[in-house]
């Protein structure tokens, strides 16, 4: 098998794919570690997860809405399931913790967790368009 | 290996699919657990990788199913989620998965657990062929078993059979020449019958009586039709017995000169009932052979085997040709051509393979090539075969004219070429 492509040498190799990348919003060298260094298949993880990433946060925001929290842990819980693919530890904690919220029946906190995953989501999408169409597979 | 992934979530079954694809499998992505069973009842598939959390049908109902199946090869599942406490270990692993892998998942610990079921999968493979050598093993041990206790029950009834028939044989010959002689006595007498009439009219006339009561010119006539065919019907049982002798030559162990026509002829009598019984006609052509050198039992074993495949080959009103012809080198070759069903091309390899057999389970151990190959090898000789699929098959066994190995008091060697 061959070594997957150090995430170092990645950076080294592809210094444009974005300003400030904080690692706590998005960690590049753990998620091009994940793909094995496969660009196409990171632009086909991102390109799936922004096509599904509006339907997954509304029907978050639906549950939080009416109050839902069996339906609202599920959610964060799928939620959780893709972004966790991604290395981005801050968007991953705040759907886990809304998760946790539901799960403890806490319909008080609920709003506000939804709120910081909204905002975690926002922080992160522009990482991951940048990485995924900026980066240069060469 | 096949396999079959359900998860719901877009992003992780496209990571699972690419990373279990670029490992060399050939994978079906379900996008939750009805489609996945649907999958896996329609499909063929050797491990399952299954998110718990979906809906309808969650991963821990899915590999449920899975075992319920009944299927014959073992499955390897592994549940993969985001659930990690301990109970929800002990609900999948109860409900039949393999393994469990929390998400987000490690690539190379997706990796070495892919890797575990590959054992486990191909342990399963090997055992499953390890038993069923060994019933086919055990299948054709009962076999031979049954085989050399006929032959020593034939060779048992033959030596009882050969005295009483050798003394009657001996007490026919004898009866039919004294019979003969008393008859022309008979005729003497018969000369003076006008005689006799003169001068004893009463003895005549009850000799008259006696002749007309046995009706003695029928008789006369009868007699020499009657010694013959009761001659013809000894010569009959003699030639079975014999035929049951040379096909069981337990009494031999040892090589000797054998005329291989008459040894032919010998297992084309011994499976003349099931030539008979296929409607299978043989034709033969045997030019006279010097005799060769070879240990009889075993060498008419080999032409059982090849001439019993060649009938049961064919189809009713079919043919089976038996040729035997002398070659440079002091070779030897019979030559037995059917025009059968044939065999495929993929199955010539492993003809002479132990068990291999294409007849249903149960009928063939799949020993009978495999052990000709042995006899024939150890006589210092060769079998070829053609074949074309629904045209037919020759086999050409060639055995030198003085083994250049007899192999002595050894056990038929049950191996294939290579």
């Amino acid at each position: 098998m061959t070594e997957p492509n150090r995430p170092e040498h990645d950076r080294q190799a592809n210094p444009g794919g974005g300003p400030g990348a904080r690692p706590e919003v998005l960690d590049r060298a753990e998620l091009l570690d994940r793909v094995g260094g496969d660009i196409d298949l990171l632009r086909k993880l991102v390109a799936l997860f922004l096509a599904d990433c509006p339907r997954l946060l509304g029907e978050i925001q639906e549950a939080v809405t009416r109050a839902d929290l069996p339906r609202l842990e599920r959610a964060a819980h799928t939620f959780k399931g893709a972004v966790g693919n991604f290395a981005a530890p801050a968007a991953f904690a705040a759907a886990l913790q809304l998760e946790t919220v539901a799960h403890g029946g806490d319909l008080a906190r609920a709003a506000d967790g939804y709120a910081a995953l909204a905002g975690a989501v926002a922080r992160l999408l522009p990482e991951l368009r940048a990485l995924a169409g900026g980066g240069d597979s060469s | 290996m096949n396999v079959l992934i359900a998860e719901d979530e877009a992003v992780s079954r496209c990571l699972l699919q690419n990373h279990l694809e670029k490992w060399g499998h050939h994978v079906v992505a379900a996008a939750d657990g009805a489609e996945a069973w649907r999958l896996f009842e329609g499909g063929q598939f050797t491990l399952v990788v299954s998110d718990w959390i979906m809906p309808e049908v969650d991963g821990v109902e899915l590999i449920r199913r899975i075992r319920a199946s009944g299927r014959p090869r073992y499955v390897y599942t592994i549940l993969l989620t985001a659930k990690s406490q301990k109970g929800d270990v002990i609900q999948g692993m109860e409900a039949g998965a393999d393994s469990f892998l929390t998400k987000p998942f490690d690539r190379e610990e997706l990796r070495v657990h892919i890797q575990a079921g590959e054992r486990i999968i191909h342990l399963e493979h090997t055992l499953a062929e390890q038993n069923r050598a060994l019933r086919e093993a055990q299948a054709a041990l009962i076999q031979s078993e049954k085989l050399a206790s006929l032959g020593q029950l034939a060779a048992g009834v033959a030596h009882e059979i050969n005295n009483p028939v050798a003394y009657v044989t001996n007490n026919l010959a004898v009866l039919r020449r004294d019979v003969t002689a008393a008859l022309g006595v008979l005729d003497a007498y018969r000369r003076g019958l006008d005689d006799l009439a003169r001068v004893r009219p009463d003895l005549a006339a009850a000799a008259a009586r006696l002749e007309e009561n046995i009706d003695l010119a029928y008789v006369r006539d009868n007699l020499p039709r009657l010694f013959e065919k009761s001659q013809g019907g000894l010569q009959r049982v003699r030639d079975i017995v014999c035929n049951l002798c040379n096909f069981a030559r337990l009494d031999e162990g040892e090589s000797k000169e054998v005329d291989l026509r008459s040894a032919v002829e010998s297992t084309l009598e011994i499976i003349a009932h099931e030539v008979k019984a296929r409607g299978v006609e043989v034709r033969t052509d045997f030019p006279p052979l010097p005799p060769i050198v070879c240990h009889p039992g075993q060498v008419n074993q080999v032409f059982l085997n090849i001439l019993m495949n060649a009938v049961q080959a064919c189809a009713p009103g079919g043919w089976v040709a038996v040729r035997t012809r002398l070659e440079p080198g002091d070779l030897v070759v019979v030559e037995v051509e059917d025009n059968g069903c044939g065999i495929r091309p993929e199955h010539l390899p492993h003809l002479f393979e132990p068990f291999f057999t294409t007849k249903p389970v149960g009928q063939g151990t799949g020993l009978g090539l495999s052990v000709s190959y042995g006899i024939v090898r150890d006589h210092g000789g060769s079998i070829e075969v053609e074949s074309t699929p629904g045209r037919g098959s020759v086999f050409r066994v060639c055995l030198p004219r003085v083994a250049a190995r007899p192999g002595k008091d050894q056990p038929p060697p049950v191996r294939g070429p290579g």
